[in-house]
């Protein structure tokens, strides 16, 4: 039989032990998450290693060549724009005009992101606030 | 036919307001009459809203692009199969779809044979808390997203659907996913009923058993179909990316697994009694939140939050639920009260109380990883988020523990405590695993601690479940004294709750043995080369032979014809696309795969180049198909223990045990 005392250390041992494997994930593996606008503005303590960027991908930017392979395109939020450049396969969820987000290094001085993954929505077509306003 | 859809779902919030009521009040004055017509507003309810949906078919089987969700999610190319499916590609047909499911799950919960073991006063408890989440469900669907809105102008042509959504995967995905996330409101209905008549407090998870594991195996089957769609489909090469809509899945899924083992301790010695209802209100929650995060605008960060317009009415009934089952908790915190009572911290019991453990810090974790940004910036002030490699550091030690545990859990039975009450069998088990594990890590180089339990954890569930299977046959047979065979039959169909249980556990064995594979022994080759070149991967040498386009239903496509060698044989011909549809701007990655047993050979066609280089990336994926394999003998296991019958009554026994004389 156990007494409650030891069911609740045990547990605390336990919590503690989730708790430090959580928090040192994080310091590992996380990642600053940025606006682009906050990106090229220098807004951000980070522009090396380590960045997640968040931005729409700009209608008419996106450059292909399959013989790169290499996708290239510009991401863009409301104050600000940059070039990202991905070797990589173009990815069925990528699309003009929608959210995308960007892990890579930023390149102060080109001006250009180089990206290492790509991140899309998930391809239902979600409904926003405000964009449902146009249809009515 | 429209209008009159839209007539019913208008109405149906105020069946449902009424229900509430007068099931509320019925419960606190013990008026029968007016228990009898909240429940027959809940039927109404379900009339209503299946008219509503049955509108929404019509208007989409006709086509009908006045509808405004109709000319946003079809078009007139889409075959009649995909565009009925496209019920369920957005936000509001998802919403009428959650919302006819629980009407349809109260019309069922009424007329089901409980009631006549419980009693009109419970079920109708049961029903007032269904009542609430469909006032909820059928209120936004009614008001914020409604799915049979028209349009002044109706367009000539829809928008069409997603090519990415038309795979006969992904109509089925959504809503089994749905079956799932609706009926867990079922058992959490139980729980509360349970705390509000102050009845049944022994009872009720096993009274909801077959809802809480329907839902469980639906939950299951939706997510390793998902898996298996963004295999195939998505053209990435993997199976699961961590991504919020995945994740929201997996976190009622994780607590849900919890609550499946802890109502089986409930129902053997009647402890974790306020263990189970909050189980039982955090996978309701669980399902609630990932409702949402899949339906509402949210997509590879949380931010949009705030932003999404459904986002302050989930968030709003979420808490509002949550307050009203903590309240009623403290209310009844009394009859909760029981004492785990086990032989030490190596018995069955405790170690269930650690496989709860376990999958409440999988699911607290996913949920932390999933939310993260919002927490960093509130507390932090900085936004910082986390995506693969976190949940891949976190959860992986804890989900090789637990599948430790389900082996160890195996060999050690109930109410018998202590190393000195395993039996010979099990440490036969235990000594093969643990050879299985060491010839593993002799043979495929496993150095790692990881990979070496990974093996041996699912070598030792294999062999526990034979082991204990053998012991059991072997009892009846010595009892009954019929032949093995027939004695074995008989075991595994008289208890299909336990043998379905093991059934489970070797799907998931399988399961971890086909991640090992395709994660760790994966490789990668990206290349792009002309006709009549050749590419290496692994073993195979893939070959590409020529490049064809042709037409198909409603897209155009340019195939890849690839032949694959290994050594000098011929073993496949492999013939990746991309396939453009009118509706899309960009084309569809179409990938083929050789699958085997022992692992895939993954080919995706990037695109021709205007020199002819066309882009080609293989993965050699061992094992992978481990994973499906497990994740329907997962949902076979599941189905299997869901035949079992509903075992209430034995309190008795359980009371002698509780007071220490069992």
């Amino acid at each position: 039989m156990i007494s409650k005392k030891r069911i609740v250390v045990v547990g605390l041992v336990f919590a503690i032990g989730i708790g430090y494997l959580i928090v040192s994930a994080v310091r590992e593996t996380g990642a600053y998450y940025v606006e682009v606008s906050e990106l090229v503005h220098g807004r951000t303590e980070s522009s090396g290693e380590g960045l997640r960027i968040q931005g729409l991908v700009v209608e008419g930017s996106t450059v292909w060549d399959p013989s790169g392979p290499q996708l290239s395109f510009v991401m863009a939020d409301s104050a600000a724009s940059v070039a990202v450049i991905y070797d990589g396969f173009r990815p069925d969820t990528y699309r003009e005009g929608e959210k995308i987000i960007v892990e890579g290094r930023y390149d102060r001085e080109a001006g250009a992101i180089q990206a290492t993954k790509l991140m899309t929505t998930c391809p239902s077509k979600y409904v926003e606030s405000g964009e449902d306003e146009d249809h009515e | 036919m429209n209008s009159v859809g839209l007539v019913a779902l208008y109405i149906a919030p105020f069946f449902a307001i009424y229900s509430v009521f007068a099931l509320a009040v019925g419960l606190a004055r013990r008026s029968r009459a007016a228990l009898a017509s909240g429940r027959w507003a809940l039927v109404a309810v379900f009339v209503l809203v299946s008219v509503a949906a049955g509108a929404l078919i019509w208007a989409l089987a006709s086509r009908d692009f006045g509808v405004r969700y109709v000319a946003q999610y079809t078009s007139r190319d889409l075959p009649l199969f995909y565009t009925i499916s496209a019920f369920w590609a957005g936000q509001e047909g998802s919403l009428l779809l959650w919302l006819w499911l629980v009407s349809l799950f109260a019309c069922i919960v009424l007329t089901s044979g409980v009631r006549r073991r419980v009693g009109v006063r419970f079920i109708s408890a049961v029903a007032l808390t269904i009542g609430v989440a469909e006032l909820f469900f059928a209120s936004l669907v009614a008001r914020i997203a409604n799915p049979l809105i028209t349009i002044p102008h109706p367009p000539l042509d829809g928008q069409g659907l997603n090519p990415l959504l038309q795979d006969p995967g992904m109509i089925f995905h959504p809503p089994i996913l749905y079956l799932g996330y609706v009926g867990y409101v079922v058992p959490f209905a139980f729980a509360v009923a349970a705390l509000l008549l102050r009845r049944e407090i022994d009872e009720w998870p096993e009274m909801g058993r077959r809802w809480s594991l329907f839902s469980w195996v639906a939950l299951t089957a939706g997510i390793a179909l998902g898996m298996k769609w963004s295999y195939v489909e998505l053209g990435w090469g993997g199976y699961w990316a961590w991504d919020p809509v995945e994740n929201a899945s997996l976190i009622p899924w994780f607590v849900g697994t919890a609550f499946l083992h802890s109502a089986a301790v409930q129902r053997r010695t009647g402890a974790l009694k306020g263990w189970n209802v909050a189980l039982a209100a955090l996978t309701f929650e669980g399902c609630i939140f990932g409702t949402f995060l899949t339906r509402s605008g949210v997509l590879s960060s949380v931010h949009a939050f705030a932003g999404s317009s459904l986002g302050p009415y989930f968030i709003g009934f979420m808490l509002l639920s949550v307050s009203a089952v903590l309240a009623i908790g403290m209310w009844r915190a009394d009859a909760l009260r029981g004492e785990l009572r086990t032989g030490g911290l190596f018995s069955w019991e405790s170690l269930l109380v650690l496989n709860n453990w376990l999958f409440s810090a999988l699911a607290f974790a996913t949920l932390v990883g999933t939310t993260f940004p919002l927490f960093s910036q509130a507390f932090a002030g900085s936004k910082i988020s986390v995506s693969a490699p976190f949940f891949d550091r976190v959860n992986t030690p804890i989900a090789l523990l637990l599948l430790l545990l389900t082996g160890v859990c195996t060999l050690i039975p109930w109410r018998r405590t202590g190393l000195a009450g395993i039996p010979r069998s099990s440490l036969w088990a235990a000594g093969f695993s643990l050879a299985a594990g060491v010839g593993a890590a002799l043979v495929f180089d496993v150095r790692s601690p990881y990979r070496f339990i990974c093996v041996a954890g699912s070598a030792l569930i294999v062999a526990s479940v034979l082991a204990e299977s053998a012991r059991a046959a072997m009892v009846r047979c010595r009892k009954t004294g019929g032949t093995l065979l027939t004695a074995s039959v008989q075991t595994i169909w008289r208890d299909r709750r336990r043998f379905g249980g093991y059934l489970v556990h070797i799907g998931v064995a399988s399961i971890f043995i086909g991640i090992l594979g395709s994660s760790v022994f994966e490789y990668e080759v990206q290349k792009s080369i002309v006709v009549g070149e050749e590419v290496g991967i692994g073993e195979y040498r893939v070959r590409l032979e020529e490049i064809v386009t042709t037409e198909r239903l409603n897209a155009q496509l340019i195939t890849t014809r690839l032949s694959v060698k290994r050594g000098e044989r011929h073993v496949a011909t492999l013939e990746p696309a991309q396939a453009f549809y009118p509706t899309a701007d960009s084309p569809m990655t179409e990938v083929a795969i050789r699958s085997t047993l022992a692992g895939d050979l993954y080919t995706i066609f990037g695109g021709v180049s205007e020199d002819g280089h066309v882009a080609l990336k293989l993965h050699t994926k061992p094992l992978v198909s481990w994973i499906w394999y497990g994740s329907w003998l997962v949902v076979l296991g599941g189905v299997f223990a869901l035949t079992d019958r509903v075992r209430l009554g034995n309190r008795r026994r359980r009371e002698s045990i509780a007071s220490g004389v069992g």
